[in-house]
């Protein structure tokens, strides 16, 4: 019987490609990877590249992503070491660190890896923030805060449990949020409106203060122009009266007239309007009025 | 199958003739196709393993090219463009979109809401038991600390922070984390918590706010970095940090507003006292001038007067040497006329009576005295009510 060339050619390649299937395999720059034979473990392989295998179900490969995987643990509530409740929520970054151990502890599985870690985590947690007060935490205060510290003792606590027990490492610890329970929140809520109202308080105060000081320092300023200008208005005043005394050597001629006519100068002026005089009978020029009422004819000057 | 291809062919011609009712493997289509099956499927073979020897990456992405699964020497990270490459199994691409904008937000997913205010909630749990507040230090709280109290030395902000990244290196990018994205997003938040606790509230919530998006950006770079996720972060927003919404009990937000409103009101009251001091001054000053410019005035009249005072005395001299007493008697009448001209005047001339006379000098007097400037003799005086 004559063969298809092509046909045989068809053959040849597919046969190739499952031959190159059941005998090799490769490993990604992303993954790790457990040769095992008849189940028993025969070797890991940590580099990446083209290997070869017997075929299964002689050989079987377990590859595992061996890049760091992010875990992260959902909200717990802590107690600090001054008995503050915290609820505290941290991420862990991981990877397979012996793909033996870690295919013999969890068969490869990552759900079931993290599951493994998550009391480890949880515990680790609880241990350290049970050991550092809440200052520790949260300060404005550089040198008094040792945030940094605590996640370094929760990694370390981690670490040292998980390293040689299930094979993986933990290659970074964060604390991704950190809060307080809903009944401290309201609390705390409270004492923020009261902080704010204090603040209320002083810049009203503040306010007022500043405004009185103000008003004071121009009432101060605006009396002492005017007094300034009181004081400069008497002194003027004064060399006035000394320059007008130059002219009063006049009056030394004859002093009486002087006098006498200074006091009808200042007669004159206060006998105004609505003043009322009550003058008697001997005033002159009312002592002429004697003579007309008849009674006292005698001190009439008519009659003189 | 593999040995006799026709074969099947030839079933599935049987099958068409039974079905359309006529010879369908005599056609000249069947034929062509019974003596060139072998050859179109190694073709198209052919065509898709040739396929896989070229890759076009598009723009905004870059490719990642492995050899038997690792990285390839020559050039790993493919640059958009047209690429030749070992055909598949031996070389793989794998795409990433390095070149765009990646965001995440750090706190509150915001909701879509045009006006963001303090006091509204902006927020899909900002006013439900899981909002998310997050803690922030207090300068007075942490120096007011005394471990004998319970009293919580800390505050609470509502936080939404966007952040935006840019892959810019592929390889870090893709074969360090399992998930990068998710991790950066953690360490992120990591930092962004770190910052707060260590913050004074009322400087992140002012004149700090700037800096500190600049300083919480380094910081998470820094981190991000040092996980080696060859990420770079772009832009960090701190424009939706804020004071929480509070609860029904105690609005938080609305106290916040209050200290603002507090300090517009102490400026106000600074404003208008400079406002008074403004206007008290220039006042002042005004006073004191025209105090100084009447003290002037009053000096030159002053003077002048005394000066005209003592020439119209010169002149007097002269007629009081004539006949002093004429003189004084006569001055005196004419300053009398002149003076006693509007007074009203009472002239008691009775002198022979007990009777004490008293005159209400207040305004309401009687008519008849004011009108006619008459004398009213003594007799009519004693039947006054007033006379006792």
């Amino acid at each position: 019987m004559k063969r298809n060339p092509i046909t045989i050619i068809t053959g040849a390649v597919l046969a190739v490609i499952f031959v190159c299937m059941l005998f090799t395999f490769q490993v990604r720059q992303t993954e790790v990877a457990v040769v095992t034979t008849f189940g028993n473990y025969s070797r890991s392989i940590t580099n990446a590249g083209f290997q070869f295998r017997l075929p299964w179900p002689i050989q079987k490969i377990y590859e595992f992503d061996n890049r760091i995987q992010t875990f992260e643990r959902k909200f717990d509530q802590s107690f600090t070491k001054d008995q503050i409740s915290l609820i505290i929520s941290v991420y862990v970054g991981w990877r397979v660190a012996d793909p033996r151990m870690f295919l013999e502890s969890f068969n490869g599985d990552v759900t079931k890896a993290e599951q493994t870690l998550e009391p480890v985590v949880r515990n680790a947690k609880s241990g350290v923030i049970g050991q550092t007060a809440f200052s520790d935490l949260i300060s404005t205060n550089q040198a008094e805060l040792r945030f940094d510290e605590v996640e370094t003792k929760m990694l370390d606590a981690i670490q040292a449990q998980v390293r040689r027990t299930y094979g993986i490492q933990i290659e970074i610890l964060g604390v991704k949020r950190l809060n307080l329970p809903a009944s401290v929140t309201s609390t705390v809520f409270e004492r923020m409106r009261a902080e704010r109202q204090r603040l209320v308080s002083k810049y009203q105060s503040e306010g007022e203060r500043a405004a009185k000081v103000i008003r004071a320092t121009a009432d101060g300023q605006a009396n002492e122009i005017t007094a300034r200008a009181k004081s400069e208005a008497i002194k003027i005043a004064g060399e006035a009266e000394t320059k007008a005394a130059e002219y009063y050597e006049t009056f030394k001629k004859e002093p009486d007239l002087a006098v006498f006519w200074f006091q009808l100068k200042a007669l004159e002026p206060s006998l105004k309007e609505r003043s009322s005089l009550i003058l008697g009978p001997q005033t002159v020029p009312f002592n002429l009025l004697n003579g007309v009422s008849g009674n006292n004819a005698t001190n009439s000057p008519f009659q003189k | 199958m593999l040995g006799q291809p026709g074969g099947l062919i030839t079933t599935a011609a049987q099958a068409l003739d039974y079905q359309f009712g006529f010879k369908v493997s005599e056609t000249w289509f069947y034929k062509f196709l019974e003596k060139a099956l072998a050859w179109i499927i190694l073709l198209q073979l052919c065509v898709l393993f040739l396929s896989t020897t070229f890759v076009i990456i598009e723009p905004g992405g870059q490719g990642l090219l492995e050899h038997f699964g690792r990285p390839a020497q020559a050039g790993a990270v493919l640059d958009p463009g047209w690429h030749l490459k070992w055909p598949w199994p031996i070389d793989k691409v794998y795409r990433y979109q390095t070149r765009e904008i990646q965001g995440f937000v750090v706190g509150e997913e915001p909701d879509k809401e045009e006006t963001v205010l303090w006091t509204r909630p902006h927020f899909s749990k900002e006013e439900s038991e899981d909002a998310s507040e997050m803690l922030v230090a207090s300068r007075e709280q942490t120096a007011r600390e005394d471990n004998s109290e319970k009293a919580v030395p800390a505050n609470l902000l509502t936080v939404s922070i966007p952040m935006q990244y840019q892959i810019t290196n592929l390889l870090a990018w893709a074969y360090n984390h399992a998930d990068a994205d998710k991790l950066l997003q953690e360490l992120a938040n990591r930092e962004v918590v770190r910052y707060l606790v260590n913050v004074d509230l009322d400087h992140i919530m002012s004149d700090g706010r700037l800096a500190a998006a600049e300083e919480i950006r380094q910081r998470v770079q820094t981190r991000a970095n040092e996980a080696k996720l060859g990420v770079s972060i772009v832009f960090v927003g701190l424009q939706d940090i804020h004071p929480p919404l509070g609860n029904k009990r105690t609005q938080v937000a609305g106290s916040f507003e209050a200290v603002v409103s507090a300090i517009q009101q102490k400026q106000t009251n600074i404003l208008y006292a400079l406002a008074y001091q403004a206007e008290k001054i220039p006042s002042a000053q005004a006073e004191a001038t025209n105090i100084i410019a009447q003290a002037h005035n009053d000096e030159i009249t002053r003077i002048a007067v005394a000066e005209a005072e003592a020439g119209q005395f010169t002149n007097q001299i002269a007629a009081y040497r004539v006949s002093p007493s004429v003189y004084l008697q006569r001055s005196y009448l004419e300053t009398l006329a002149r003076a006693l001209g509007p007074v009203r005047k009472y002239i008691l001339t009775a002198t022979n009576t007990q009777d004490i006379v008293i005159l209400n000098l207040e305004q309401n007097i009687r008519e008849d005295l004011l009108l006619g400037g008459s004398i009213l003799p003594p007799d009519i005086n004693k039947s006054s009510p007033t006379h006792k």
